[in-house]
């Protein structure tokens, strides 16, 4: 490479590094350490499969989805991780964070948070291990996710509004790089997604891989053998990576990744499908930016996939070919929400109905044979975006057409 | 070389204050004018931040001169263009802080480059650490750019050492953990870290974030500081001559008030006090 800039820590191809200021490295380098050190011994494995299985509810079932396939062409499975405590697949993650910041001796936790999925699960760990919690979220999330808001301070969770941007994710996570930068120390700063400087996207990694090791053994014992293909949306990437990691060896297990189209060509979060290389957070990764390298605002009806940037290793898998990330529109969205929502009895979180409305195209769109076996990852639940969806008046509307 | 105005600046025997500003803040018309005025304060040495959109080293008030500077149309061709011009006139050093996506997307060598042609003599982009800093490194030794490199009150003395070595111009130590933002007071934490980096760098010390007044000035420079940066407590000032749309409401006011703050921290003999 002539004139670029390669990441050395903890990379994934040209993605990932450790690009953020010399105040923070002390801390990444104890993270990193703990990763290595702590994270793989027997005692903590023991004591996070047991928190896992105890108090998160794991394992979470895969579910044939009979009728909502219907007229795909294909077979579609879930995995359930709507079912999981705290209702996302973020719960994963916040257990396994929770559990390390304990054992190097943190009394205080923060976190950025988009959905508010990550500010709940942090919160809910804070709360477990008698913690300080902060959760920093933007102004407009704050707005459109009230029920999650009032949730995180129910649990004894501090909620601070960021302002400026477009208030979303991006500028909670600028604002919780902020704090931790001035609070290392007793602090740790647990990210949610596999974004952020190294060794965040690989300890995140690391405790969602759960997902994908689990849902290889479902697929196995009820559908048999494996699946011709994985779906799972990408805001940070985490759902996604916990799914793939499972599969990732397989070359006949093609991988895909549903990105935000929004609702226009100019206002979407199409990082990887419409972005390019960057250096966002402390990755170097792809992202949403100007020709000067200004950070672009990323647009989705989905809080949780509304960021311009996106975990390396995605970046990587992209490069590579192993996975393929194509756009789906908040209007296909809308429709899988309530298609699962009346089809299985299943209320869809907007970021996991990327998913599905990706799975239900994947013929027409060529991306797998009539016939196949799919395995899409159902990151969440939709209580916290029915107040939105009731706002959008749809539901008269389909309400009219079930009964017509 | 701009980068040789920088070296002969740190040879003199007294300190040097620079001010910190955020190039196109409020727009680009009066972001030069107010660099010219600080250059007739007397500063020693100016600090130019690109504005960018996700300044995660920086409090409020620089977050805001950024985002008041984007606004107006700031583009990164356009801060070089205010630096030429500026250079045309004066040799006072330039110092520049960017963020290290602006760097990335022209590719290191080409960005350093042009913040040469522009009259840079130094630059510091504080998300790169030394260890993900080759290419940028090299980038710098090759166009005679100064590198400067960050460091905090906290940082180990090893570390110190270590970054000294890797910087070609000075070594920034943050004068706080934490972001960019005026304090009221010098904190013991940062007079010790200044006199431990001072002893334990290859290069001089300079020290940022925090510092507001001339007594910090003074109390920094005696612990062993060679540079001291003010940029919060300018910003500040500067906006407090902005209308609420963002605009200055008389710019011959903000400069002459601009210079004199300037003045008020300039001009050092020795080390001597306040
Ligand atoms: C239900 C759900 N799915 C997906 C996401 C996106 O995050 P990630 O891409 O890290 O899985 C979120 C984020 O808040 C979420 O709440």
């Amino acid at each position: 490479m002539t004139d670029g800039m390669t990441p050395t820590l903890g990379a994934f191809g040209d993605f990932g590094g450790r690009y953020t200021s010399e105040l923070l490295l002390p801390a990444l380098d104890e993270l990193a350490q703990a990763l290595e050190d702590i994270v793989p011994s027997k005692s903590f494995q023991e004591t996070f499969a047991r928190e896992l299985a105890d108090w998160a509810g794991r394992p979470t079932p895969i579910t044939s989805l009979g009728r909502f396939a219907e007229g795909t062409g294909i077979e579609i499975w879930a995995k359930r991780e709507d079912l999981l405590h705290g209702g996302a697949h973020k719960t994963n993650n916040v257990v396994g964070q929770g559990l390390l910041a304990a054992r190097l001796g943190k009394t205080r936790l923060i976190a950025e948070t988009g959905a508010g999925q990550h500010g709940l699960a942090t919160a809910s760990v804070g709360a477990r291990h008698g913690m300080e919690t902060v959760i920093y979220m933007g102004a407009v999330d704050i707005a459109r996710q009230q029920p999650n808001v009032k949730a995180m301070e129910l649990m004894g969770a501090t909620v601070i509004p960021v302002t400026g941007g477009a208030a979303t994710l991006k500028e909670a996570i600028n604002e919780a790089l902020r704090e931790w930068t001035a609070s290392v120390g007793r602090t740790h700063y647990l990210l949610g997604t596999v974004c952020g400087p190294d060794p965040f996207p690989r300890l995140v990694r690391t405790f969602q891989s759960v997902i994908g090791t689990e849902a290889r053994h479902q697929f196995a014992a009820n559908a048999g053998g494996i699946p011709d293909a994985c779906f799972a949306c990408v805001g940070g990437g985490s759902n996604a990576i916990g799914l793939f990691s499972g599969f990732l060896n397989d070359d006949g297990v093609a991988l895909f990744g549903a990105e935000p189209a929004g609702e226009s060509s100019t206002r979407h979060g199409l990082t990887l499908s419409r972005g390019d290389p960057g250096l966002l957070h402390g990755a170097r990764t792809y992202v949403l930016q100007d020709g000067d390298g200004q950070i672009l605002e990323a647009h989705s009806l989905a809080a949780g996939l509304d960021y311009p940037g996106v975990g390396p290793e995605h970046a990587h898998l992209k490069e590579s070919g192993r996975a393929r990330y194509l756009g789906v529109t908040d209007e296909e969205a809308l429709d899988a929400f309530e298609r699962l929502s009346r089809t299985e009895g299943i209320v869809p979180a907007f970021e996991s109905a990327h998913a599905l409305a990706l799975a239900r195209r994947a013929v027409a769109d060529g991306l797998v044979a009539a016939g196949s076996r799919v395995l899409v990852n159902l990151s969440g639940r939709g209580q916290k975006d029915l107040d939105t969806y009731f706002a959008l008046g749809r539901d008269s509307e389909s309400t009219g057409r079930a009964s017509s | 070389m701009s980068l040789a105005s920088l070296q002969a600046r740190l040879a003199q025997p007294d300190p040097s204050f620079s001010p910190f500003f955020v190039l196109g803040d409020p727009d680009p018309d009066t972001s030069l004018a107010i660099a010219q005025a600080a250059i007739r304060g007397g500063a020693d040495m100016l600090e130019f931040g690109l504005p960018f959109s996700d300044p995660c080293a920086d409090g409020p008030s620089v977050q805001t001169a950024c985002s008041r500077a984007l606004r107006a149309g700031m583009t990164v061709d356009q801060a070089f263009e205010i630096m030429r011009t500026l250079r045309s006139a004066s040799d006072v050093p330039f110092n520049l802080l960017v963020y290290a996506n602006l760097v990335h997307r022209r590719g290191p060598a080409s960005f350093v480059a042009d913040a040469v042609a522009a009259g840079a003599s130094s630059l510091l982009v504080p998300d790169v650490p030394p260890e993900e800093g080759t290419e940028l490194g090299a980038a710098c030794h090759h166009a005679g750019l100064g590198l400067v490199h960050l460091a905090g009150p906290r940082t180990t003395t090893d570390r110190i050492t270590a970054l000294g070595d890797a910087a070609t111009a000075f070594l920034y130590l943050a004068g706080r953990q934490g972001i960019t933002g005026a304090s009221e007071a010098v904190p013991d934490e940062t007079l010790h870290a200044i006199r431990t980096a001072a002893a334990a760098s290859t290069v001089p010390v300079c020290v940022g974030f925090g510092l507001k007044t001339r007594r910090h000035l003074a109390d920094v420079f005696r612990a062993g500081a060679r540079i001291a940066i003010v940029g919060s407590a300018l910003v500040d000032v500067l906006a407090s001559c902005l209308d609420d749309a963002g605009s200055p409401r008389d710019v011959t006011a903000l400069t002459d008030r601009i210079e004199q703050e300037v003045a008020d921290r300039s001009r050092w003999s020795g080390t001597q006090g306040v």
